[in-house]
C-alpha cells in the first residue's frame, strides 16, 4: 500500500530529531514525507520546508521529499527553481505540497493580499502551479548536452520561453535550470472541501483527503489523480485499513510529528507500506514514469 | 596580528568560464552536486571561511563559453551542510525580485540547518530579462533598485531581530515603507547569531553606500593597488559616516589565481583555460549584456561606440572595472 507521512515540524524539532524521524519513515517503506512548517501548522519552528528538503536530499536516499510551499505568496519562478534544485540533488525524489490557504503569519507579510475569498485563492493557486509546470517543461529533452570539444552545452532552439500572462502573473521564462531527473516534482494538495476538489484535484498528481466523500469528489474532478486518505497516527492498523478501503483511496497519509514519527513508521510497516521500484518519487507512487505537464487552463 | 580571511567563489568547475571544458571536469551531470561538495570540502581543508555563490535568476540566451546553470543558492547551502563543519556559504539573493518575509524565513531555516554558517549577498539585480520572470515588463531605474535594496534589508533585519527564539515567542514587526508593507511575526526561529552575515559587493556610489551601511564584509575588485586602496578608504569612511566602527567591515579583495606546482604549470593551465573560454563564444552578445547596449549592429572589428553607451552603474565590480579599462585603452 502507498503510505506517505505528513510530518508537522514544531517549536522543539531539532535537526537530529527531524532526520531521525525521516530515516525511520524511510526504513518503514513510506513513499514520501511532506514537511509541514509554521505556515501549515501555525506553530513557529526552526525550519522552513523547502530548505529542509535541500538538507534531507543529502541525508536520505529513497524516500520522497515533499516541500510545502505557498501557491499564493512569493514568486512561481523561485518556487520552480527551488524544487528543480531539490529534484536534482535528490535524484528525482522531490514533491511540492501546494499551500493554498493564507496562514495567520502570511496575511500581511507579502505584497499580495488575499482579499477576495477562497475561490480567488484557489484560482490563483491553480495558476501558480500552471506557471511552475510550464517552467519545468521549458527545456526539451536533449537541450542540454555539454560538449567539451565544441564548447556547446545547450541548444537554445530547444529551450522555450513560456510567456505566461494572466491578470495576476506575468512570467517570461524559460527556467534557467536544466531538466531534473524527474523532470518536475510530484504535486500534492490537501483537499478539504468540494470546491477545493474541483480546483485542486485536476491541478495536482496527489490529492490528500480527510474522508470518503472528498475522496469521491477528488476522483470525480480528475479520475487520474492519486487519492490518499489522511489519517491520524494513533489508530490500529485494521481501522486504518478499513477506512482506506471505505474511501477507495490508493493509500494513506499519516499525520505525525517528530515525537510520533516512530508510531507512524510502525503503523506504516503494519499496513504493508511499499515503494514501487524506480528510484523517483513518481515511480514510488506508481505514477507514470514521465510526469505529464498538463495544458493551460485559459 | 590581523587574520587573513579567505573566500571561495563557488561554482562546479571553477570561476574561469573555460573550466568546464578542462579534462578533469565531470560534465556528465549538470548541476553537479558532487563537484560542489568536492569544492567546499577542499576549501574547508584550506581554512577558507566561506564559499560564495553568485546568482541571477534568468536564462542566458545565446552561445557563450560558460555553463550558465543556476540553481537556488539557499538549497545548495542546505545540501552542502552535511559535507563540512566550519565553512559558511554566502548565498546571493535579489532584493528586486524577492519578498523580505520569504527570504527571512528561508535564510533563518538554513542558518539552523548549517549551525549558523549562512551569509547573504544582497544584489539589486540588473536587466529587463530578469524582471520579466517576476511580473514586471522592465527593471526599476537604478536609484530605485538601490532604495528598494535598503528597505528590503531593513525589513529582513527587523524580522530576524524580532524572530522567535527557544526562550521567547516572536514579536510583531510593523513596517509601512515605499516598497514594502509588512505587519507580521516571523514564524521561523531566529538565526544563531541574530541574523545571517551580510556580504556585499558593489562599485557604484549606491553599491558602496549600501555595503557601508549594512555589510559585515565586502567583496572588492581593484585592478590596481591605488584603486584598491581608494576603495578601502572610501568604504571605511562611508561606514564611519553611518555611525559604524570602520573595523566592523572586512574588505576582501578579489583575485583569480591559476595554481600549479611551478610557474610554468600555472601559466600552462591559464593558457588551456583561456583557449577554452574564447573559442566560438558569442562575445559581442556577452559584451552587449554587460554594457546594457546592443552592439550587434556595429562592426565587431571597429571601435566601441562609446558615445552611445549608457552609463553603466552596475553593482558588479568586474563590469565597472572592465568599462574603465576599455575607456583607458581608447585614450
Amino acid at each position: 500500500m502507498i503510505i506517505t507521512a505528513q510530518l508537522a515540524l514544531g517549536p522543539d524539532s531539532t535537526l537530529d530529531a527531524v532526520e531521525s524521524a525521516v530515516r525511520g519513515l524511510e526504513a518503514a517503506g513510506v513513499a514520501a514525507v511532506c514537511l509541514l512548517d509554521a505556515a501549515d501548522t501555525g506553530a513557529a519552528s526552526p525550519f522552513e520546508s523547502t530548505t529542509l528538503c535541500g538538507r534531507l536530499a543529502s541525508t536520505t536516499s529513497e524516500i520522497g521529499l515533499v516541500a510545502a510551499n505557498s501557491a499564493l505568496y512569493g514568486f512561481p519562478y523561485h518556487l520552480a527553481r527551488r524544487l528543480a534544485t531539490v529534484d536534482h540533488f535528490s535524484d528525482g525524489r522531490s514533491g511540492w505540497l501546494l499551500r493554498t490557504g493564507t496562514a495567520a503569519s502570511e496575511q500581511s507579510a507579502y505584497d499580495w493580499r488575499s482579499t477576495r475569498g477562497r475561490t480567488a485563492e484557489l484560482h490563483r493557486a491553480a495558476e501558480y502551479a500552471e506557471i511552475a509546470l510550464e517552467l519545468w517543461n521549458s527545456w526539451e529533452d536533449g537541450a542540454q548536452y555539454p560538449d567539451k570539444v565544441t564548447g556547446d552545452y545547450k541548444d537554445d532552439s530547444r529551450i522555450h520561453a513560456i510567456d505566461y500572462r494572466s491578470l495576476a502573473f506575468r512570467v517570461e521564462g524559460p527556467l534557467d535550470v536544466p531538466p531534473s531527473p524527474q523532470r518536475r516534482p510530484v504535486l500534492f494538495a490537501e483537499v478539504g472541501t468540494a470546491e477545493e476538489a474541483g480546483y485542486l484535484a485536476p491541478a495536482v498528481d496527489v490529492a490528500l483527503v480527510p474522508d470518503a466523500a472528498l475522496a469521491e469528489a477528488a476522483r470525480e474532478a480528475d479520475p487520474t489523480t492519486l487519492v490518499l486518505l489522511v489519517l491520524p497516527v494513533d489508530i490500529p492498523a485494521a481501522e486504518a485499513s478499513r477506512r482506506r478501503t471505505e474511501a477507495a483511496a490508493a493509500g494513506v497519509a499519516l499525520e505525525c510529528s517528530t515525537d510520533t514519527a516512530d508510531a507512524a513508521a510502525a503503523l506504516a510497516a503494519a499496513l504493508g507500506a511499499t515503494r514501487a521500484p524506480g528510484g523517483t518519487l513518481a515511480a514510488a507512487l506508481g505514477l507514470a514514469e514521465t510526469l505529464t505537464h498538463g495544458g493551460r487552463a485559459a | 596580528m590581523k587574520r587573513m580571511h579567505l573566500s571561495l567563489n563557488l561554482t562546479e568547475y571553477g570561476r574561469h568560464s573555460g573550466g568546464w571544458r578542462h579534462a578533469v571536469s565531470d560534465v556528465s551531470r549538470i548541476p553537479n552536486l558532487e563537484a560542489y561538495r568536492h569544492a567546499v570540502r577542499t576549501a574547508e581543508r584550506g581554512l577558507f571561511d566561506q564559499a560564495f555563490i553568485a546568482d541571477t535568476p534568468v536564462h542566458n540566451w545565446g552561445r557563450s563559453s560558460a555553463t550558465t546553470t543556476r540553481i537556488d543558492p539557499l538549497e545548495i547551502a542546505a545540501a552542502l551542510s552535511t559535507e563540512t563543519e566550519h565553512i559558511a556559504i554566502i548565498a546571493t539573493l535579489s532584493t528586486s525580485y524577492n519578498e523580505p518575509y520569504d527570504v527571512a524565513r528561508r535564510a533563518a531555516s538554513v542558518d539552523t540547518i548549517t549551525g549558523g554558517r549562512i551569509g547573504i549577498n544582497y544584489v539589486a539585480s540588473t536587466g529587463d530579462a530578469t524582471a520579466r520572470n517576476f511580473h514586471r515588463a522592465r527593471q526599476l531605474p537604478h536609484d530605485e533598485r538601490y532604495a528598494r535594496s535598503n528597505e528590503f534589508i531593513e525589513v529582513a533585519t527587523k524580522l530576524w531581530a524580532n524572530a522567535p527564539t527557544a526562550d521567547r515567542p516572536g514579536s510583531r514587526v510593523v513596517h509601512h515603507g515605499r516598497f514594502f508593507d509588512v505587519d507580521a511575526v516571523l514564524d521561523v526561529r531566529q538565526p544563531m547569531h541574530g541574523r545571517p552575515l551580510i556580504v556585499q559587493a558593489g562599485s557604484s556610489a549606491e553599491g558602496r553606500d549600501l555595503a557601508a551601511r549594512w555589510a559585515d564584509a565586502i567583496y572588492a575588485g581593484g585592478s590596481t593597488l591605488e584603486r584598491a586602496q581608494e576603495y578601502y578608504q572610501d568604504i571605511k569612511a562611508r561606514a564611519a559616516a553611518y555611525g559604524r566602527d570602520p573595523d566592523s567591515i572586512k574588505v576582501l579583495l578579489g583575485i583569480a589565481p591559476f595554481l600549479g606546482d611551478t610557474a610554468e604549470e600555472a601559466a600552462e593551465l591559464q593558457a588551456v583555460l583561456d583557449a577554452n573560454h574564447a573559442e566560438g563564444a558569442d562575445l559581442v552578445g556577452h559584451l552587449s549584456d554587460l554594457l546594457e547596449y546592443d552592439l550587434r549592429a556595429h562592426d565587431p572589428e571597429g571601435p566601441l561606440p562609446f558615445d552611445l553607451l549608457p552609463e553603466v552603474k552596475s553593482a558588479s565590480v568586474s563590469q565597472a572595472t572592465l568599462f574603465t579599462r576599455m575607456r583607458a585603452r581608447r585614450t
